[in-house]
């Protein structure tokens, strides 16, 4: 009588694609360094595209693709495009996918051909350049999994739900979180100037754990006190200038957007 | 170690099968489920009101009010809106598919501040799937209570949940069903308005033999409740149930905390009195 | 400013041993107790106060300070698996389970268990809470009031039950209380190191000791008066003044030694849909999605009601009707917050109406 038995219809398993684009492959790279992680994941989906890992790339419907890198080529764009109209789910991992990372730290400042100009001067591109933007720039993206690299755990965790026709679970919590789990002293209290709250969690407070403030680098909490905490930083002695800069270092750019809408 | 495996562990869910299930509207599912432990089935008691913690697992627990009547033992229904991660499995369950469940929890209706009294009903939207428990809880038990009167508002007629059984409810005489919807279409053959509205349709009570119990949004309560006072129905005679939001059932994650009273365990049913000396109720 | 009885205190132990040990012999016999379970206490890590396993009793610190991080982590973890599930459904994971000794607890320390004990420990028990609890023993140790310490407000600065040993350090000598029949037993083990002997020059000392102590408090603030006058404040503007600051970045929760909230999740193994584990961690008030339900409604989306949710714990009550508040004086928020949002901010400001300046 106790017997349970979960009656599934057997399912093909998912179609998985994962690309990159400008950036340094650091995501993918991490997925293949995961070892066991790896070797199950190759398991349990059928990975149609993942030029890092196999030569063989089958281009057709995915379930989900999982895309790293910015847009900053013309070629990029359309192919980003193509992938969207092929998979049923998207997902940016890596700051560059997320929020265009170190290569758009200025984006939007400028004309771009000026910027472009005086470090490259006059020359012929293969492919047409273009202004380095997040993936979001171009097509809907469905989850964003932010990080410089990401993190495997969290990576893992949301690998696991879409594969299992899950939905992948938020972490709205600023980085503070696990930094005060990871029993840290915090900095703002030595006036160090740390962007903590303002950033999302889930990197296990990496520069925090090293003496080091936040950057920024995986984007915005949207729950953050952006006016306050600027005000905070500026009773440190820094500049309003100093500190925009500091956050567009590491691909903060989302950071910026909620200041200029003046906080929350 | 096996001592410990001895501990009755309240946070472990015990396996439930789908016994079936259909859609009430769009979004909106009903579940029937069973213990697969018949024991358990047979054994599992409830008060109206209370509600259980539903597992997937993988996928995460959440509170669920319970829609059946304990007068009619062995099965458990719910009412689900696909509104978040869970209930987007829960939705692509099947009949004899398992999920996992603990309770029940919470303090339920206060039924002995209804029995030999007028009973009046006021549900809206989604809020009728607790209040159907004790809809049929009293109607199993009828002779013990008075008159009942049950007001259902819902926002259009698209949306009005449990449509076959409360319209056939209507030839019952012993009891007053009344229902309208926000906005009408051309085949709705009850009242067009707000809730509030059908108050009128209630003849003379004796308020201090009344007793009144409301479930809705939280924007609702507030204008049902006026209705009520205007009734002149005493204040600790008028009950609501709350949603908040939970991660154990049981008093320890802190998150349907109001003041130093946990939804879960002080609630999820409250009198009016209670919500105005803790002003974070509604 | 002390409060003014015992309305709390949960009934005196009736025949409390007290015995005498002198100092030199302190290492010798809290190694000695390893007999009992593992060895936990204070310890440094990373230039911080951090309460773990000792690995030497030479690790162990007893000081004055608190570790940042309070003992509620040994009984309450930050993070760990509650149950693993397969196809045949949950297993409770109860491998955190084990014989412990802790030593060098804090008075503060010992009231916010017996505070989070009332919450973890009402029927139906937290399983994890209450093994952990019934497998450790608690050696308590006197401390001498730190900047921030605010226990002499609270009443919280001794302790009458809640421990198996508590040490008063009196520089040569401790006098030793034993709170339990298995305190009893650890002193038993090593009977030649106590004196049963306490002569009234050890009461004098004793006595002393609580008076200079007593005047060493640099702070204090109005505990006794608090609960109503939260509930008089409710809606006053102050508590918008401290959201517009607030940054809610959590750390007052997880610093705050009667915080008992956490979350739940789930973890898929990747390669199979059946099995997994559910995991807790903790969580705090002061994040927006604490009281956020599905469908998008929240209940406390503004900083203010967050706030208030947390100082009406620790300032009002807490836990159950009529109950005590959870604050127990540690001062941990007083030297945690960033922007200096803590008890004494908090009740000076409902008192003053004026929000105190940096």
């Amino acid at each position: 009588m106790t017997e349970i038995s979960n009656t599934k219809l057997a399912v093909a398993k998912p179609k998985v694609g994962i690309y990159g684009f400008t950036g340094c492959a650091g995501d993918q790279l991490l997925i293949i360094h995961t070892e066991d992680e790896i070797l199950n994941l190759f398991n349990s989906v059928d990975i149609r595209s993942f030029v890092m890992a196999s030569s063989n790339p089958i281009e057709e419907e995915l379930d989900v693709a999982f895309v790293e890198g910015s847009i900053s080529t013309e070629e990029e764009r359309e192919h980003i495009l193509k992938i969207r109209k092929r998979a049923k789910i998207l997902v940016a991992i890596g700051n560059c996918a997320v929020s265009g990372g170190p290569q758009a730290m200025f984006t939007g400042d400028n004309t771009f051909e000026k910027r472009m100009n005086k470090v490259y001067g006059n020359v012929n591109f293969l492919t047409a350049p273009l202004e380095a933007k997040p993936i979001d720039a171009f097509v809907e993206v469905d989850y964003y999994l932010p990080g410089c690299p990401i993190s495997a755990p969290q990576a893992f965790a949301l690998i696991s739900r879409l594969i299992h026709g899950a939905i992948p679970e938020s972490y709205p919590h600023p980085v503070c979180h696990e930094c005060k789990l990871n029993e840290n002293r915090c900095l703002l209290l030595d006036k160090i100037a740390c962007f903590g709250p303002l950033t999302m969690g889930g990197c296990g407070s990496a520069c925090p754990n090293h003496g080091l403030p936040c950057v920024g680098c995986w984007g915005p909490n949207d729950d953050g006190n952006f006016e306050h905490h600027l005000e905070l930083l500026e009773s440190f002695g820094k500049t309003r200038e100093e500190i925009l800069r500091l956050i567009r270092g590491y691909g903060g750019h989302k950071i910026l957007k909620y200041i200029e809408k003046g906080g929350k | 170690m096996t001592l410990l495996e001895a501990i009755e562990n309240p946070f472990k869910p015990k396996a439930a099968r789908i016994v079936r299930h259909y859609d009430l509207i769009k979004d909106h599912r009903f579940f029937q489920i069973r213990h697969i432990d018949m024991k358990k089935a047979m054994s599992f008691s409830y008060n109206p009101g209370q509600f259980i913690m539903l597992s997937i697992p993988g996928v995460g627990e959440s509170p669920f009010s319970i829609s059946s009547t304990p007068s009619r033992p062995g099965i458990l229904e719910l009412g689900v809106r696909r509104v978040g991660k869970l209930t987007e499995s829960l939705f692509q369950k099947r009949d004899n598919d398992v999920v996992y469940i603990r309770g029940p929890y919470g303090n339920g209706f206060k039924l002995d501040k209804m029995v030999d009294r007028d009973l009046i009903i006021v549900a809206g939207g989604l809020g009728v799937i607790p209040l159907r428990s004790i809809l049929y809880y009293v109607l199993d038990n009828r002779d013990q209570f008075k008159r009942v009167f049950f007001l259902y508002g819902a926002r259009t007629p698209n949306e009005f949940l449990f449509k076959t059984e409360f319209f056939q409810l209507k030839n019952r005489k012993d009891i007053e069903c009344l229902y309208t919807v926000d906005k009408s279409d051309a085949e709705w053959p009850h009242a067009t308005g707000v809730v509030t509205k059908l108050f009128k349709n209630i003849p003379e009570i004796d308020p201090r033999e009344t007793t009144a119990v409301v479930v809705g949004p939280p924007v609702m309560y507030k204008f049902v409740i006026d209705e009520f006072l205007k009734l002149k129905i005493p204040k600790n005679q008028i009950q609501l149930s709350l949603e908040r939001r939970m991660k154990c059932g049981i008093g320890k994650c802190g998150h349907c905390a109001i003041e130093h009273l946990y939804t879960c365990m002080d609630g999820p049913v409250f009198t009016y009195w209670d919500t105005l000396h803790f002003r974070e109720l509604i | 400013m002390r409060r003014q009885n015992h309305v709390f205190a949960k009934g005196k132990v009736a025949h409390m041993r007290i015995l005498k040990m002198q100092s030199k012999f302190l290492d010798v016999f809290l190694e000695s107790l390893s007999k009992f379970g593992n060895l936990y206490g204070p310890t440094h890590k990373n230039g911080l106060l951090s309460y773990n396993r000792l690995e030497n009793i030479s690790d162990l610190v007893i000081t004055d300070e608190h570790p940042m991080i309070p003992i509620k982590k040994l009984f309450h973890p930050m993070q760990f698996t509650m149950m693993n599930f397969d196809e045949k459904g949950f297993t409770p994971d109860y491998s955190k389970i084990e014989k412990r000794v802790i030593i060098g607890v804090h008075p503060c320390e010992i009231h916010s268990l017996l505070i989070l004990d009332d919450i973890f420990m009402r029927e139906p028990m937290d399983p994890y809470y209450a093994q952990l609890r019934q497998n450790s023993a608690i050696i308590g140790f006197s401390c001498l009031p730190t900047e921030n310490s605010l226990c002499y407000s609270t009443d919280t600065d001794i302790v009458e039950e809640g421990f198996d040993l508590f040490f008063v350090n009196l520089d040569e000598y401790f006098l030793v209380w034993v709170g339990s029949s298995l305190g009893h037993d650890m002193i038993y083990e090593r009977e030649e190191f106590f004196d049963m002997d306490v002569s009234h020059d050890d009461i004098q000392k004793y006595v002393k000791w609580r008076q200079k102590k007593n005047k060493m408090f640099k702070k204090s603030f109005e505990f006794d008066s608090m609960p109503d006058i939260m509930e008089l404040s409710y809606d006053s503007e102050i508590w918008e003044e401290f959201a517009k600051i607030c940054l809610s970045c959590g750390q007052c929760s997880m610093v705050c030694p009667t915080c008992n909230c956490y979350t739940v999740t789930d973890v898929f193994d990747v390669t199979n849909e059946t099995r997994g584990r559910r995991d807790r961690f903790w969580d705090s008030c002061m994040f927006v999605d604490y009281s956020l339900v599905a469908g998008g409604h929240n209940f406390r989306a503004s900083r203010a009601n967050r706030l208030k949710l947390w100082y009406g714990h620790k300032l009002k009550t807490f836990g159950k009707d009529y109950g005590r508040p959870g604050c127990v004086g540690c001062g941990r928020c007083v030297d945690s917050c960033p922007v200096d949002i803590n008890v004494l901010t908090i009740s000076e400001a409902l008192i003053t109406k004026e929000v105190p300046k940096k």
